[in-house]
């Protein structure tokens, strides 16, 4: 192999050197070791000045990471502190999925469905790289009976950063417009979880103003958020999700509202066939997380919903058209 | 197959790379197109990935890299007939787990979907979940879609498309008409929370889009199928975008421009600070005043005056049905 030319090695070939280097190596190499023998790093070594490369390296390690191989780091109690004598390397224990973990074809006929409902995220690329790792395993999906094409709505412009913000623990600041509010807040938050729930994007975030966990509607965060720069907020390994989840069950299991529907409305037919609804004629009774987030949603279907109960909601809902009118007779015309 | 390939990226490249190796052991000797139909990536770009797999592996201490510690090839059977055979390997053998992105992607959109496992299957799906989380690297995303209910008996759908005969039911329309219909089922389309069927109905002999939720009297039909389209021959868009689309103008406050992204407005003009005039088509005027209610007051109709008419209106007689 000519290695003329040398800094022409692709950062696919950089970084698969990098894995075979790491995982071979039993007592893990120093990052001098790294730079100076590993294609792509070798053949632009410099032995004075390296800070390019070094950083290179730093974004090396964080993309494997985001890949799913994990890199350890060793220290010597003798040498602690003394950053240059730092070992890297992949232990097979961390980098195999264990001999345990096997697929059907059923399970990975379910499995493409499953990736393309990402399809607009950058979590796209992500179902598709799990997928091909599922496939080296040598098995092809049967052919599903009837093709189901799932889609699930990403286009709020906060997704993309607070995803980002999700995976690598960052803090973040929005304007934040709550349900029944005329006027956005500045909120000040680290993410734990995103969960769409009925439909709708849901934040937990540890609210840092607040000093405590709070949900946030992914729709009304109405700013782009910006990252806290130097700051990071360490995230304890939880299920955030899960327990967000059960949260707005339970929560729709206390509080219950009873409406009346026009019989053949889109109202009829879109809340019926809502998860807990009970239905007696054109009588509905169903379960709710939050009352300005029900409001917003019952307004949206006009006269074909008459609310007989709570009050609370009645008059939520009351508010909401006497806003449209107002906003309609204030300009002009 | 699907129709467009994502290009790709070293991120790409570098998770094939580590998959390949697995199978290429599991598999012995493999053609370059079963390769790429079984990874869905083209022919160009297997071979160029294999030359370069194989070309790959360990360091020794002076930086170069020695024959015995790199993978090998059998590099005649390649280049004559293009048939992938690992004659060396190094450092690695095994399937990679999962990131934590990775898994969760999976694990949500399974959750997602999981209206389409029948119920005397859900058990399967909790053990795929578990064994996803148990291959990651590390802990899950907090990532995740609680399931979009299905509210027909799937399995009459998945029958029809079995023994190819079509299905019948009654379809309540967006006028609050009900019509019974048959139609040949092609593909389920789920949008958010909303399921949907697409397949040829004999009546209008053309392809529909039908909502599940607005079904009633699902059955298999006596009647065998009429039309041939498959999968691949649906158009993108869920319904039709006509030419007949209705232009609306909004004056909006820019606190509000967020929620209606989902609508590709086209921003007219700046007005004040706060404030921003849009276009945005409808197919049908009846979706303004919905359209208003995503933001109450802060979304006003400027033009035409039919639709504005249609917003006041609509509140005025909303308001009074929720009037005790």
């Amino acid at each position: 192999m000519s290695r003329a030319g040398a800094s022409q090695v692709k950062k696919e070939d950089r970084l698969f050197s990098l894995i075979l280097a790491l995982v071979s190596s039993r007592e893990g190499l120093t990052k001098s070791d790294i730079l100076q023998t590993v294609r792509g790093y070798s053949d632009v070594y410099d032995f004075n000045v390296n800070s390019a490369l070094d950083k290179m390296f730093e974004r090396d390690k964080s993309e494997l990471r985001s890949m799913g191989v994990v890199i350890d780091t060793l220290e010597l109690a003798e040498e602690e502190g003394e950053t240059h004598n730092i070992r890297y390397s992949i232990s097979r224990n961390n980098y195999d999925l264990p001999d345990t973990i096997r697929f059907t074809p059923e399970e990975l006929t379910l499995l493409n469905v499953a990736a393309t409902a990402w399809q607009e995220a950058s979590l796209s690329a992500d179902s598709r790289h799990a997928l091909t790792k599922i496939k080296s395993l040598g098995i092809s999906a049967n052919d599903p009976l009837i093709g189901v094409a799932p889609h699930i709505r990403t286009d709020d412009v906060a997704f993309e950063v607070i995803e980002d913000a999700l995976q690598n623990e960052l803090i973040l600041r929005f304007s934040y417009l709550k349900p029944g509010q005329s006027q956005p807040q500045t909120r000040t938050a680290a993410p734990l979880a995103m969960l769409n729930w009925r439909g709708q994007w849901y934040v937990l975030a540890h609210d840092l103003d607040a000093d405590a966990q709070r949900t946030f509607l992914l729709r009304r965060i109405v700013s782009a958020p910006q990252r806290i720069p130097q700051r990071t907020f360490p995230r304890i390994p939880a299920s955030y999700a899960q327990q967000l989840e059960q949260e707005l069950v339970e929560r729709s299991l206390a509080n219950k509202a009873t409406i009346t529907v026009i019989s053949g409305s889109d109202a009829e037919v879109r809340l019926s066939s809502l998860l807990d609804v009970s239905i007696s004629g054109t009588k509905l009774t169903f379960g709710y997380s939050d009352l300005e987030l029900l409001a917003e949603e019952l307004a949206s279907y006009g006269d074909e919903v008459n609310i007989a109960s709570p009050e609370e909601l009645k008059v939520a809902v009351q508010r909401r058209f006497q806003a449209v009118l107002l906003a309609h007779s204030e300009s002009g015309l | 197959m699907s129709v467009s390939r994502p290009r790709l990226e070293a991120a790409d490249r570098v998770t094939l790379l580590m998959s390949f190796v697995p199978y290429l052991l599991d598999q012995g000797p493999v053609s370059v197109d079963q390769i790429a139909e079984h990874f869905d990536i083209s022919t160009t770009e297997v071979s160029g990935l294999v030359q370069l797999l194989a070309l790959s592996g360990l360091p020794g201490g002076d930086g170069l890299y020695q024959h015995q510690d790199l993978f090998d090839i059998n590099w005649d059977l390649f280049e004559e007939e293009q048939i992938v055979e690992l004659w060396n390997h190094v450092a690695v053998d095994a399937t990679p787990k999962f990131s934590s992105r990775e898994a969760a992607a999976l694990v949500a959109g399974l959750q997602y979907i999981s209206g389409i496992i029948p119920d005397s299957d859900k058990s399967v799906l909790q053990a795929l979940l578990a064994k996803i989380a148990e291959g990651a690297s590390a802990h899950p995303e907090n990532i995740l879609i609680s399931a979009a209910p299905v509210p027909v008996d799937l399995e009459i759908i998945r029958d029809a498309v079995r023994t190819d005969k079509s299905i019948t039911f009654s379809y309540l329309n967006s006028r609050s008409e009900r019509l019974d219909r048959a139609v040949d089922p092609i593909r389920l389309d789920l949008v958010g929370q909303t399921w949907y069927l697409r397949g040829w109905c004999h009546a209008r002999s053309a392809l529909r889009t039908f909502r599940l939720d607005r079904m009633n009297n699902l059955a298999l039909s006596g009647e065998p199928r009429v039309s041939t389209l498959t999968d691949a021959d649906l158009p993108a868009e869920l319904f039709d975008v006509s030419a007949t689309d209705i232009e609306v103008i909004f004056l909006v406050n820019k606190k509000a421009l967020p929620f209606l992204s989902p609508y590709k407005p086209r921003v007219v003009a700046s007005v004040s600070d706060d404030e921003v005039t849009v276009a945005v088509g409808f197919a049908d005027m009846g979706a303004v005043p919905r359209f208003v209610m995503q933001l109450p007051g802060a979304i006003t109709v400027q033009s035409p005056p039919e639709a504005r008419e249609l917003v006041i209106s609509w509140a005025k007689r909303s308001q009074r049905t929720d009037t005790p």
